[in-house]
């Protein structure tokens, strides 16, 4: 039993390493000179280490501003996908709305469309009203959630009827019962989705790539890509070194609340 | 009166779906009709001019050898990533749960962390990592004697150089959700099956696979459903398609025919070709499984 332990061990150990490699060699690049990057030999720490390529990066693309414009963006459509997909829910599960299972049902096919779909039109639709590199055309179109609104009707679904019950014994209003009794019930369960919500904003690669096209629009992982084939080959010092400054902080946060984040994916994937 | 008040509380429901309502509408279901409505037309996304073409886009489509590729790869890619993002996910939950304590959450921690990251940055890391003369990979594999390929910008292996990236960024979502459906299987249910006799393998085919039969559906229908989608960012930034669009996929097909060729009504034909594609592939798949998680039981 104990040797079988030991395999079990050394297995995860083994894969551990294996998925950790590239953010750990990312690091190891982003330290190391020129000459140790282009070296030719293997070495997993460098020998003189060096933060000139962090100086480098941060003077050849607009970091901070790469890093505040995701940040923005993200926040921003956090909430508004929160609030919409509260809103929504609310209306196809507690109220009796005429079509509300129409709705319903068509919010939550957008899942099965895959963005490549609508990218065009959604691309002619924000060219049209003059807003390709503007925070509001980054956000807008990022709205929508049918994932958002099919976890929460679930939630809401399998709240106890006499809870709303009550409240609307007490005469309070459908706008009341929502944000005084339904939303405390269910805080968790928001709470969840909105950590979901903001990481998959921040990591959004296609739709800020086609509507920011200026350099001081972009979000940071499509600002990052400027380093890859500079005149004269991919930077990839300072490549390396502008990703180990938009990755470690996401990994520190995530570290520190791991149990947090990984119960929101588990919440948020069960939909239960 | 009651009809009246009854009109009101319908009224402000609407309201309550409004905001929601008027985005799907706007940003999803009036670019799939748009998107149709495009494929019918010649337009090259700046010309004062459109040309009504009828058919010709699709005609010209399925005389393409880059659309077929691309719908080849397309199938590939999603059965690989499937099968991987499935069984490997699977494979590792039983394992950490074999262990106890600290070590488990450590593993669980550090199996997951490259979900929460963005994939294009991780896809500028791999980039240096398959660089055929001084990525890490190739370093090292010439300490073994052997000289590595140019593993992007070789038509038999940049496909699945990017199926590994993706399995390596997605798999730890269905992981957490393996784990939880694992430690969801009540523990009465294996105590009662060692009682009778059952070894190890056999509680694992009789009860565990079984009772996680809808875990499994649901961990299959997401990543399948989502892999068009995953496969896009690891190909624009580590072959753009290429070489030869060996590497090509429908997703990225529509960005390139749209964004690179500026053929809109082209790139239109091929999204809606997609779209149906991908529907028909989920109504059967989902039809299947339905099938087999209910008379699995």
């Amino acid at each position: 039993m104990a040797g079988k332990a030991r395999w079990v061990h050394a297995l995860l150990l083994v894969t551990c390493a294996a998925v950790v490699f590239p953010m750990f060699w990312m690091l190891s690049t982003a330290l190391k000179p020129p000459p140790e990057i282009f070296a030719g030999t293997f070495r997993l720490w460098p020998v003189h280490p060096t933060l000139q390529n962090f100086a480098t990066a941060m003077t050849q693309v607009p970091l901070l501003r790469l890093f505040w414009n995701s940040l923005f963006v993200a926040v921003v459509v956090t909430a508004a996908q929160a609030l919409t997909s509260v809103l929504a829910a609310y209306a196809c599960a507690i109220l009796r709305v005429p079509g509300q299972r129409v709705w319903f049902g068509l919010f939550v096919a957008t899942m099965m469309v895959p963005f490549q779909v609508t990218m065009i039109p959604n691309y002619l639709l924000v060219a049209r009203f003059n807003l390709l590199n503007s925070y509001m055309g980054l956000v807008v179109p990022q709205v929508i959630t049918g994932y958002g609104i099919f976890l929460l009707h679930q939630t809401y679904r399998n709240l106890p009827a006499s809870l709303v019950e009550a409240g609307i014994l007490d005469g309070a209003s459908s706008w009341q019962i929502l944000w005084r009794i339904v939303v405390p019930a269910t805080s968790t369960a928001l709470a969840a989705l909105a950590v979901l919500f903001f990481i998959n904003t921040c990591n959004q690669y296609l739709w800020p790539l086609l509507v920011a096209s200026d350099r001081y629009m972009k979000t940071l992982p499509v600002g990052m890509q400027e380093f890859v084939n500079l005149e004269g080959g991919t930077n990839w010092g300072p490549l390396m070194a502008a990703a180990t400054m938009a990755i470690v902080p996401a990994l520190l946060a995530y570290v520190v609340a791991q149990r947090y984040v990984l119960e929101s994916f588990v919440t948020a994937g069960l939909k239960e | 009166m009651i009809a009246s008040r009854r009109r009101r509380a319908a009224a402000a429901g609407y309201l309550y779906l409004a905001p929601a309502a008027a985005l799907t509408l706007v940003f999803v279901y009036w670019p799939l009709v748009a998107s149709t409505a495009l494929s019918f037309y010649d337009w090259n996304l700046v010309s004062p001019t459109w040309t009504a073409v009828g058919w010709e886009n699709y005609r010209e489509l399925v005389h393409t050898r880059a659309f077929w590729l691309a719908l080849v790869n397309t199938g590939r890619a999603a059965a690989a990533l499937t099968v991987l993002t499935v069984l490997v996910p699977l494979l590792l939950a039983v394992a950490v749960l074999r262990v106890k304590g600290w070590w488990r959450n450590v593993y669980r921690v550090v199996l997951f962390s490259p979900t929460v990251i963005s994939m294009a940055i991780a896809c500028a890391v791999w980039l240096w990592m398959f660089h055929p003369l001084h990525g890490v990979i190739n370093t090292l594999l010439r300490y073994g004697g052997v000289e590595g390929p140019r593993w992007l910008s070789s038509g038999s292996s940049a496909i699945w150089a990017i199926i590994l990236v993706t399995v390596w960024k997605t798999f730890g979502f269905n992981f957490v959700i393996y784990i939880a459906g694992l430690l969801a299987i009540p523990a009465e249910m294996y105590e009662a099956a060692r009682v009778d006799g059952a070894s190890e393998r056999q509680v694992f085919r009789h009860i565990t696979l079984p009772l996680l039969a809808p875990t499994t559906l649901f961990v299959f229908l997401t990543t399948f459903i989502l892999s068009p989608q995953n496969l896009f960012v690891p190909t624009q930034i580590l072959t753009q398609g290429g070489p030869n669009e060996a590497s090509n996929n429908l997703g990225y097909l529509v960005y390139q025919l749209g964004f690179e060729y500026f053929r809109v009504g082209y790139a239109s034909a091929a999204a809606t070709l997609i779209f149906l594609v991908l529907l028909a592939l989920s109504a059967a798949q989902f039809y299947f499984a339905e099938r087999r998680v209910h008379y699995g039981r």
